[in-house]
C-alpha cells in the first residue's frame, strides 16, 4: 500500500475535523427545531402518534385533527391558558411533520424522525416487555438455525438482519428489567419497614412482587442457557468457514462481536440475578415473620378464649381465673397526698352564726320525761327488791298476785312487766330458784294482753 | 453483701440529677418506659444508663430492670424475681386481676393485628368487639354477668365505666396512652407486649392447658 504523503494527510485530517465541526454546527443551528423545546410539543407528538396507532385519525390527518390533539394536550396540562395552535404548528413543521396535498385539502403527516422519537419515548416510559421475560425477547429475535451457519453469506445475513436489530432490543430489555427489579427492590424495602397503612395492600404487594421476581428469575436462567446454546453453535460451526481467509476473518469478527455482547449481557444479568436473589431472600424473611406472627397471634387468641370461657365471678362480683392460670404481680405503688385547700386568711367572710336561744318548754318537757323514767326505774327496783326478800326468806312467790298488786298500785302495765323481766334475768341461770309457768287460764289485765301464771319458788321448798 | 459506693457513681452524673428521681418514681410505680411523649427523655436516660441502673435495682431492691422490645420498639420496666417481690413488699405491688389480663390480651391482639396500621382505638370499636365478635357471648357473660339480647343503657354505661377503670390502670402502667379520655379515645402502646411476657408460659402451652381442662371436665 502506498504511504500517504504529508499534504494528503493534512488535507484528510482537516476534512475530518471539518466534517465533525460541520455536524456539530448543523445540530447547533437546528437544535431548537430538532429537539422539541417544551412539554406541549412532545405531548402533541405523542398524542398524534397514539391517535394514528389507535386508528382514531389517518396517517395523513387534517387541520381539525391537529387542533383537537392540541386541545387534548392543553386539557391534560391544565395550565389554564390555551396553546397557540399556529405557534406550535410552526415549531414542529421543520422536522416533525410534512404537509401533503390530498385533493383540495392540505394534510399533515408525521415524519419518520417524529414517529421514531415518540416510539423511543414510549418504549422508555411504558416498555412493551415489562411483563415479558428476557428469554422471550431472545427467542423471538435471536433465533439461530443450523442453516444460518452453513455459509459465511448466510451467517452474515443472520448477523445483519437478526443479530444487530435484536441486540438493540435485548439491551433495551435488560435495561428495563434492571430498572424493574430496582423498583421492586425499593418497594420491598419499604414493605419491610412496616410502614404500610393497610395490611391487605401489604399482602397483595407481597404476592405481586414475589410472582414478578420469581418469573424474572426463572426467565434469566433460561436466557443464560439459550445464550450459551447460540455461542456453542457458533463455535461449533467454525469448520464451515475455514475454506477462505475472508470467510474466516468475517466469521471471527462476528463471533468476537457476539461474544463481547453476550459478556456484556452476562454482566447485566448477573447483576439483575443478584438483586432478584437478594429480594427473594428478603421476601422469605418477611414471609417467615408473617407466618410466625400469625401462629403466635392464634395462640394469644386461644389463651384469651380460654380465659373468657373459664373465668368466673363469685357472689361478691370478684373475677376468678381457672386453676391452671396463675395471677401475676407487677410493681405498683400509688401515693395519695391529701390536698390542703388553699385559704386566703386575709379575705375571709365570717359565716353568719344565729344567736342561741333556749327553749324553756322543751327543756321542762325533757326534764319531766327523765323524772318519770327515773321514778319508774325506782318502782321497778323496789318491787323486785320486795319479791326478792320473799324468795330469800324461802317463800314461794305467786307472781300472778304480785302482778295484780303492782298493776293496781302503779296504774301502768309497764312496771309489772318490767319487774317480771327483771326477775327472769336475775334468776334464769340460778339453781336456787325455780320458775313454774301455768299456761292454762291466762290472766287478762287488758283485752289485748294475756299473761300466763308464773310461780317462783326456792328449789329446796 | 456490702455495696460499694463506687458502684453507683452514675448517680453523681448530671443526667442523674435531671432524670434519675423521676425515672425511679415511675419505674417503682410499675410504669413501662418507652420512647413516647413525656417518657421519651426518661427512656433516653434509662437507655444510656441501662447497665448501671440494672445493677442498682438488683443490689438495693432485689428486682430486675428489664429491656424488652415489641417489633422494634423497646421498653423498660421493673420485674420481680421468680421467687418473690424483692423489696417491694406489702402495698408496693399489685396482682393483675383476671379482667386486667383478659383486656390486656385483647389489646395485645389488636396491636398485633394492626401491624402496619395505627394502634388507636375508640369505645365504639371495643364495644363492637364485645357485641359482634365470634366470642361475643363469652364477653357478654364476663362483662354483664349474663347473656341477653339487649342491655339497658345503665348496664352499658356500667360496663363502659369498668372498661375505663381498667384502661386508667393500663395508662398508669404505660400500656396505653389516652388521646382523648373524655371521648374514650386511646392508643395502644408497644409495651402492651408485657402482658405476653408475663403470660409467656401460658401462651406457649395454651393447647396443653385446654387439653387438661377438657380432660378434667370429662
Amino acid at each position: 500500500m502506498k504511504p500517504l504523503c504529508f499534504r494528503t494527510f493534512v488535507w484528510l485530517f482537516t476534512y475530518q475535523k471539518f466534517m465533525k465541526d460541520a455536524l456539530l454546527s448543523s445540530v447547533s443551528v437546528h437544535f431548537e427545531s430538532l429537539i422539541p423545546q417544551n412539554q406541549e410539543s412532545i405531548l402533541l407528538l405523542v398524542a398524534l402518534y397514539r391517535k394514528i396507532q389507535n386508528n382514531e385519525i389517518d396517517d395523513a390527518f387534517t387541520q381539525k385533527d391537529f387542533e383537537e390533539a392540541v386541545q387534548e394536550v392543553g386539557d391534560a396540562l391544565d395550565r389554564g391558558k390555551q396553546i397557540q395552535v399556529e405557534n406550535i404548528s410552526k415549531k414542529l413543521s421543520q422536522f416533525f411533520y410534512t404537509t401533503i396535498k390530498r385533493g383540495n385539502e392540505y394534510k399533515y403527516q408525521l415524519t419518520v424522525f417524529a414517529t421514531d422519537l415518540v416510539r423511543i419515548l414510549m418504549q422508555e416510559i411504558q416498555p412493551d416487555f415489562k411483563n415479558i421475560e428476557l428469554i422471550h425477547t431472545f427467542k423471538r429475535t435471536l433465533q439461530l438455525l443450523d442453516d444460518d451457519l452453513s455459509s459465511i453469506a448466510k451467517f452474515d445475513y443472520w448477523y445483519i438482519n437478526h443479530y444487530l436489530p435484536s441486540k438493540r432490543v435485548i439491551l433495551s430489555h435488560t435495561e428495563n428489567l434492571q430498572r424493574m427489579v430496582d423498583d421492586r427492590t425499593i418497594a420491598l424495602r419499604q414493605l419491610m419497614r412496616f410502614n404500610e397503612e393497610n395490611t391487605k395492600d401489604l399482602i397483595t404487594n407481597f404476592i405481586r412482587i414475589f410472582e414478578e421476581l420469581g418469573r424474572q428469575s426463572e426467565g434469566l436462567t433460561q436466557t443464560l442457557t439459550f445464550k450459551q446454546n447460540i455461542t456453542d453453535a457458533i463455535k461449533g460451526a467454525e469448520i464451515n468457514f475455514l475454506d477462505k481467509k475472508e470467510s474466516w476473518d468475517q466469521y471471527i469478527r462476528i463471533r468476537t462481536e457476539i461474544e463481547l455482547f453476550f459478556e456484556n449481557v452476562d454482566n447485566r444479568m448477573l447483576s439483575i440475578n443478584d438483586r432478584v436473589q437478594l429480594s427473594v431472600s428478603r421476601l422469605k424473611t418477611l414471609y417467615d415473620t408473617l407466618q410466625y406472627k400469625q401462629l403466635y397471634k392464634l395462640k394469644l387468641e386461644k389463651l384469651m378464649l380460654h380465659m373468657l370461657k373459664y373465668t368466673t365471678r363469685d357472689s361478691d362480683g370478684v373475677y376468678r381465673f381457672p386453676t391452671m392460670i396463675k395471677a401475676k404481680h407487677v410493681p405498683y405503688h400509688r401515693s395519695r397526698l391529701p390536698q390542703i385547700p388553699l385559704l386566703d386568711f386575709k379575705n375571709v367572710e365570717p359565716a353568719d352564726v344565729p344567736d342561741f336561744t333556749i327553749d324553756e318548754a322543751y327543756l321542762k318537757l325533757k326534764e319531766d320525761q327523765n323524772y318519770r323514767l327515773l321514778a319508774r326505774q325506782e318502782s321497778i327496783s323496789k318491787w323486785i327488791e320486795n319479791i326478792n326478800s320473799d324468795l330469800l326468806a324461802g317463800k314461794a312467790v305467786d307472781f300472778n298476785d304480785w302482778f295484780k298488786n303492782i298493776y293496781q298500785k302503779e296504774k301502768t302495765l309497764e312496771i309489772p312487766i318490767d319487774v317480771c323481766f327483771g326477775l327472769i334475768q336475775l334468776y334464769s341461770k340460778s339453781s336456787t330458784v325455780e320458775f313454774e309457768i301455768d299456761k292454762n287460764a291466762p290472766y287478762h289485765p287488758q283485752e289485748d294482753l294475756a299473761l300466763w301464771k308464773l310461780k317462783i319458788q326456792p328449789s329446796n321448798s | 453483701m456490702e455495696t460499694e459506693n463506687s458502684a453507683f457513681e452514675f448517680l453523681t452524673r448530671d443526667a442523674a440529677v435531671k432524670f434519675f428521681a423521676e425515672t425511679d418514681f415511675v419505674l417503682k410505680q410499675g410504669r413501662h418506659i418507652q420512647q413516647y411523649g413525656q417518657d421519651a427523655k426518661l427512656f433516653d436516660y434509662v437507655y444510656d444508663n441501662y447497665e448501671d441502673l440494672a445493677k442498682y435495682y438488683e443490689a438495693l431492691f432485689a428486682v430486675h430492670l428489664r429491656k424488652e422490645n415489641n417489633e422494634r420498639d423497646e421498653y423498660f420496666y421493673l420485674d420481680f424475681p421468680e421467687d418473690g417481690h424483692g423489696r417491694f413488699i406489702k402495698d408496693r405491688y399489685k396482682e393483675l386481676e383476671p379482667r386486667h389480663v383478659i383486656f390486656g390480651i385483647l389489646l395485645l391482639n389488636v396491636y398485633k393485628e394492626r401491624s402496619f396500621e395505627k394502634k388507636e382505638m375508640k369505645w365504639e370499636q371495643l364495644e363492637q368487639l364485645f357485641e359482634e365478635s365470634e366470642s361475643r357471648e363469652l364477653w357478654q357473660k364476663l362483662l354483664y354477668g349474663e347473656v341477653k339480647r339487649n342491655y339497658t343503657p345503665n348496664e352499658k354505661d356500667e360496663v363502659k365505666r369498668r372498661a375505663e377503670n381498667i384502661l386508667n390502670f393500663f395508662d398508669r402502667l404505660g400500656w396505653i396512652e389516652w388521646i382523648d379520655s373524655e371521648n374514650f379515645h386511646f392508643e395502644i402502646m408497644p409495651s402492651i407486649d408485657r402482658i405476653a411476657k408475663l403470660y409467656a408460659q401460658e401462651i406457649a402451652n395454651v393447647d396443653l392447658i385446654e387439653e387438661y381442662v377438657q380432660e378434667q371436665n370429662l
